[in-house]
């Protein structure tokens, strides 16, 4: 167990190398650079010297290449090209934000999808298990930023005054506003997630409650609600589980778009802008934090799937899986 | 005659005098599917003396597991009892409501099931799924004493294990000890639990079986499409055909001197009675649609069928101790 999570650690390590390596060259074989960014139209040949230097851009690209290795292995992340500022101090301010947002919505909309899909499931072909339904293809249909945007026009033009359609507080500021503009980015964040969860959860209840074992355990007069507790729910969460995991990918591309639309001063947002300027240290960063945040949500979900299976658990200790 | 009156034979009644453990008198039953209702089982009537062992057996969609299910109210979303009636030590069971029906589940009424290797949850430990079903496991002499009775006290350190970690025929004996041994009811339903298992473990769970039923005098029906493994167990055997229990008859009489043509067929086209060589007989005709004909339903398939079988479908009669649904039983066919 143990040099299993050794192993998909080091993996992931790996391939957090290969992400960077590959942003790395992209981003400097992408038209433009900081230095126009940086200087704006028609700059001086003497100005645009000066400016690459300061840069580092004026050497060659492996040896860029080398210091970049060389300082990610010291965990030195830069400055940014533009603030100046160290790369991890901008980190360290906007990644609180995003992760405040995505665990809100995670949280909320794992316990409304899987209550939705638990509920469903119960009281299967009844008016709630369609209306269930016809609800979570309507919110797997609708995209995010769409809803976002509406979201932001509803509560900025029409119902105003209940929740900031806009902005950010920090929760060291004011704690209450804070929770107040956490809202409408976690509600359209994860709207599509708690959808998926919903139906998949129904679906595996669905499935499990016809199982063989199912029938053994009412025959022998256990009573519907503790089959429920004890069985159905039991077995129908491992597949939903998975489907949770891979939930959390699709957070980390939602922020991007959520935060723009919400102006939160999260790592989506920052990503953009850095991009788009070519800061190239701070563009990096924001892909290292992303890809480690995808990567170890990833792996979690391994490693609770196999505290949920037994077979897999199995599997492992006695060898027959690696 | 009266329909609640016509099973009161020699052969539908039990061999005492007692009044019967399950009564069970025109039970029908409908499936609804989309080319409308099929009738799966009809005007199915025995009775189930205390102690007694009732085999079932006819061929797949015979209605011989709808029977059972129906025994325990189980049935599928799209079945349902239209007519008849299950007596059960004096209660009628299609009466009761669900919660009544759900205290004599396991309790008084336990059930085999048909594939042990899925018939416990995948994901809980046995020894924990064991403790759900029956009080007092914890004292380790009672779980001795429970899984050494159906042979397998050298699983009782592994009972932390998972179903999966078991082979079959230990899981069957496991689901036994539960459900006979451990809960002790009154009546045992057994959905062909040997069909999954190998030969030689096949015979271990029948000779488990006979052993429970003189210990803890229990009554069973034992439902299976073979002969040989019906032969061995049952103390009355009853033949199902489209939905019908066309004869019941106690084994020896059941295999020595078979009444309904349907029967006849079934015994002949056993593959032990022919010798090398010799082709081996069977049933002309399927049984599709049967359970839909107004006659016999086996009347299309039946050499001896005369008009009337194909217009009134049989009423059963006595013929020695035999029940045979056949408008020419007695006859010398």
């Amino acid at each position: 167990m143990l040099r299993y999570v050794g192993r998909r650690v080091a993996g992931l390590a790996l391939v957090l190398i290969i992400v960077l390596t590959l942003v790395f060259f992209m981003l400097r074989a992408a038209p433009g650079g900081p230095v126009d960014a940086y200087l704006g139209m028609n700059p001086t040949p003497e100005k645009r010297a000066e400016v690459e230097h300061r840069f580092g851009l004026d050497q060659p690209l492996w040896v860029q290449y080398a210091k970049f290795l060389g300082n990610l292995a010291s965990g030195d992340l830069g400055r940014s090209l533009f603030s100046d500022r160290p790369v991890s101090g901008i980190i360290a301010e906007r990644l609180p934000v995003t992760l405040e947002v995505s665990l809100v919505a995670f949280l909320f909309w794992v316990v409304i999808g899987l209550a939705a899909g638990a509920f469903a499931a119960h009281r299967r072909d009844s008016f709630v298990d369609g209306f269930i339904r016809v609800i979570s293809v309507i919110a797997l249909s609708i995209p995010s930023f769409w809803l976002a945007l509406v979201l932001v026009v509803v509560f900025g033009l029409y119902v105003k005054g209940v929740l900031p359609s806009s902005g950010w507080v920090p929760f060291g500021e004011d704690p209450w506003n804070n929770m107040r503009s956490v809202v409408l980015p976690a509600f359209a964040l994860g709207l599509g997630a708690g959808a998926i969860i919903a139906r998949t959860l129904r679906a595996s209840m669905i499935e499990t409650a016809r199982t063989d074992y199912v029938s053994f355990a009412r025959a022998m007069g256990m009573s519907e609600r503790v089959i429920l507790s004890r069985i159905t729910l039991r077995n129908a969460i491992i597949p939903t589980a998975t489907v949770i995991g891979l939930m959390l990918g699709t957070f980390i591309s939602g922020t991007v778009l959520i935060e723009n639309v919400f102006n939160v001063p999260g790592i989506g947002q920052t990503i953009v802008s850095a991009f788009r300027q070519h800061d190239y240290p701070l563009a990096i960063a924001c892909t290292l934090i992303t890809a480690s945040v995808f990567l170890v949500a990833n792996l979690v979900v391994d490693l609770l799937y196999f505290v949920l299976n037994p077979r897999i658990r199995a599997g492992f200790l006695n060898g027959t899986a690696r | 005659m009266a329909p609640a009156t016509r099973a009161g034979g020699t052969a539908a009644t039990s061999p005492s005098g007692d009044p019967p453990l399950l009564s069970v008198r025109d039970l029908a039953v409908t499936f609804r599917t989309r080319n409308g209702e099929v009738p799966a089982v009809r005007e199915v009537s025995f009775d189930l003396a205390r102690g007694e062992i009732l085999g079932l057996v006819g061929e797949s969609g015979s209605g011989k597991s709808t029977v059972l299910t129906a025994l325990t109210r189980m049935l599928p979303r799209n079945a349902q009892v239209t007519a008849g009636h299950i007596g059960f030590d004096g209660t009628d069971l299609l009466g009761l409501r669900e919660a009544g029906m759900r205290r004599l589940r396991g309790d008084r009424i336990g059930l085999i099931p048909q594939r042990p290797m899925t018939s416990l949850s995948p994901a809980t430990p046995v020894g924990r799924q064991l403790r759900w079903h029956l009080d007092g496991l914890d004292d380790a002499g009672r779980l001795r004493e429970l899984l050494g009775g159906v042979g397998l006290g050298a699983v009782l350190d592994r009972l932390d294990g998972y179903p999966f970690e078991f082979s079959g025929g230990q899981l069957q004996r496991l689901l036994i000890a539960v459900a006979a041994l451990g809960k002790q009811p009154d009546l045992l339903l057994a959905d062909e639990p040997t069909t999954t298992l190998d030969a030689t473990v096949q015979a271990q769970v029948l000779r488990l079986l006979l052993e429970l039923r003189d210990r803890v005098g229990l009554a069973m029906v034992f439902v299976t499409h073979d002969l040989g493994v019906i032969s061995q167990i049952s103390d009355r055997i009853g033949v199902m055909y489209a939905g019908r229990l066309v004869e019941i008859a106690p084994t020896r009489e059941l295999f020595d001197a078979p009444r309904h043509p349907y029967t006849q067929a079934l015994l002949e086209a056993i593959p032990g009675r022919y010798r090398r060589g010799e082709p081996l007989r069977t049933i002309p005709g399927t049984v599709t649609g049967a359970n839909r004909l107004a006659g016999c339903p086996f009347a299309p398939r039946c050499a001896a069928a005369i008009d009337l079988c194909h217009e009134e479908n049989p009423v059963t009669r006595e013929v020695g101790t035999s029940l045979v649904g056949c408008h020419r039983a007695g006859e010398d066919l």
